[in-house]
């Protein structure tokens, strides 16, 4: 074999070699071990460029300065939200020029981001963040435009919870607590348009309460407080399933409302799927799951956007 | 410090690809350090540095959609901030008519690095030290590639855009020199001895 004839200088630049000092391969260690134990003849050269490189391997950068390491993840996480700032990107500024500047910038976006931390609305950047939220106070609106182009316009004490990124071809999917308001972007090639029997990549699910609402492109209201969960269709069609039910969906049409109490006494669960003009689900009395029209309301959706100071109130009046 | 396997790094880097976010964060928080401690080698600007990684990390997220899959990421990250750093301190040399030199970068090695091999005595390290800045700018980056960071010859060429013969040149005559310092000092003690 080659190694054989080597010089000190051959082990030296030798890749396996240096891999056995350093310890770095497992394998490399066992072939020098056994290798310098049959050549004898060897052993000087060997065990001279070996204290080289023993030189050069003990020696290890210092790590980065911790707080520096978690400050940069933190800006890496906020320029990967989907709907970060814009205006706290990086960009390389020019230097010495804007130095105080850009230590002014500096500090505030730190300042910002530790107490948005502070706060919990902040993806921990240690704990590898998945999920953005968006909260808002009693008697607040807030409208949110999602990476899929849909828009949602959250009520008063809610709040809605995605993870962090959305790819495309993937099944969009979003959890609410309270009430919001959505208008779903079309995702799925025009001429599909029913959603029962859509392939999930590209339905919108909105998990509320015990329900499960899919559309493919629709409007429609969500409200989902303390154990009770109502579904209004403003337009298209909404595959709707109990989290904890049976398989069969049920499907709604423009105009329909849902409303689902997981406090009410449980009745016998949906048993078919409810196709329109059907009102109800389940046996009569003991349903938990109930389908209204609610076609006197649609003018008063239709101008939802327009209404929100009458968004807090239950949607367009009193039930049927 | 760097706990990840290259299998691990390239399935988040895949992941990453894919648009999941946190396997971006994932690759960071593995790499930052190296990436780090490499900037601070090849240039004297803490801030540069550290904004060229962000950037690095930043633009990788925007053009996640038109990667490739590559072979080793560690390497990869390392020729891509090495490029945007170099890309960065030309800007810099041009807009305050600095004179650019044909190597861009001055990695030097300092007392700090070697204090893990405190067995050794304070002149022999000294020696050591000393050779290893009187070597040529590109000898001590492809050594500092080779000892710090572990790349084989391969990797080291495609991080420095060399090919893996002239790396394995500036390698092997880098550790000459280094074993010049080690007779050196076998000499001396020795002659000590007697």
């Amino acid at each position: 074999m080659a190694h054989a004839t080597y010089t000190t200088d051959d082990f030296l630049a030798d890749e396996s070699f240096q891999a056995f000092v350093a310890a770095s391969d497992p394998a490399a260690v066992a072939f020098w071990q056994a290798w310098v134990e049959q050549h004898p003849a060897q052993a000087a050269a060997f065990h001279e460029a070996a204290a080289v490189l023993q030189l050069l391997v003990t020696s290890r950068p210092a790590p980065a300065p911790a707080p520096l390491k978690q400050t940069e993840l933190a800006k890496l996480w906020h320029a990967m939200e989907p709907t970060g700032a814009p205006e706290s990107r990086l960009l390389l500024r020019s230097r010495r020029a804007t130095r105080s500047r850009w230590w002014a910038a500096t500090a505030l976006i730190a300042v910002v981001l530790s107490v948005v931390a502070g706060l919990g609305l902040w993806p921990r950047p240690a704990a590898a963040p998945t999920w953005t939220r968006y909260a808002t106070a009693a008697g607040q609106h807030r409208q949110v435009g999602l990476p899929d182009g849909s828009r949602v316009v959250l009520n008063g004490s809610s709040e809605l919870r995605m993870t962090a990124t959305w790819q495309p071809g993937q099944a969009r999917e979003v959890w609410l607590t309270g009430e919001a308001y959505f208008d779903v972007q079309h995702t799925a090639p025009a001429e599909l348009k029913a959603v029962a029997g859509a392939p999930a990549q590209v339905k919108f699910t909105v998990h509320a309460g015990a329900l499960d609402v899919a559309v493919l492109g629709t409007r429609f209201d969500v409200l989902s407080r303390a154990g009770t969960t109502k579904v209004v269709l403003n337009s298209g069609q909404i595959e709707l399933r109990r989290t904890a039910g049976p398989p069969e969906p049920l499907l709604m049409q423009p105009g329909d409302m849902v409303e689902f109490d997981a406090a009410a006494p449980r009745g016998a669960s949906p048993s078919a799927p409810c196709n329109p003009p059907s009102i109800r689900l389940g046996p009569a009395g003991t349903s938990t799951l109930t389908t209204r029209r609610w076609q006197k309301s649609l003018p008063c959706w239709k101008t939802l956007m327009g209404c929100r100071s009458r968004w807090a109130t239950p949607p367009c009046g009193g039930r049927s | 410090m760097q706990t990840i396997t290259e299998e691990a790094a390239a399935q988040l880097w895949d992941a990453f690809r894919g648009g999941e976010a946190r396997a971006l964060a994932a690759l960071f928080e593995a790499y930052y350090d190296a990436l780090y401690g490499y900037g601070r080698k090849l240039t004297g600007d803490e801030e540069l540095v550290k904004d060229c990684i962000q950037n690095l990390f930043q633009k990788l997220w925007q053009r996640r959609a038109g990667l490739r899959a590559v072979q080793v990421v560690k390497a990869y990250l390392f020729k891509a901030f090495r490029h945007h750093l170099a890309d960065e301190t030309q800007r810099l040399q041009q807009q305050h008519a600095l004179p650019a030199g044909p190597d861009l970068f001055e990695v030097t090695y300092s007392h700090e690095e070697f204090l893990i091999a405190e067995q050794r005595d304070a002149e022999q390290r000294a020696r050591l030290l000393g050779a290893l800045n009187r070597l040529s700018k590109r000898q001590r980056e492809a050594l500092y590639l080779k000892f710090f960071d572990g790349f084989s010859y391969e990797r080291i060429a495609e991080v420095m855009a060399l090919n893996t013969q002239s790396v394995r040149n500036l390698v092997f005559n880098a550790l000459k020199a280094v074993r010049q310092v080690m007779l050196t000092a076998l000499v001396l003690c020795l002659l000590g001895e007697g």
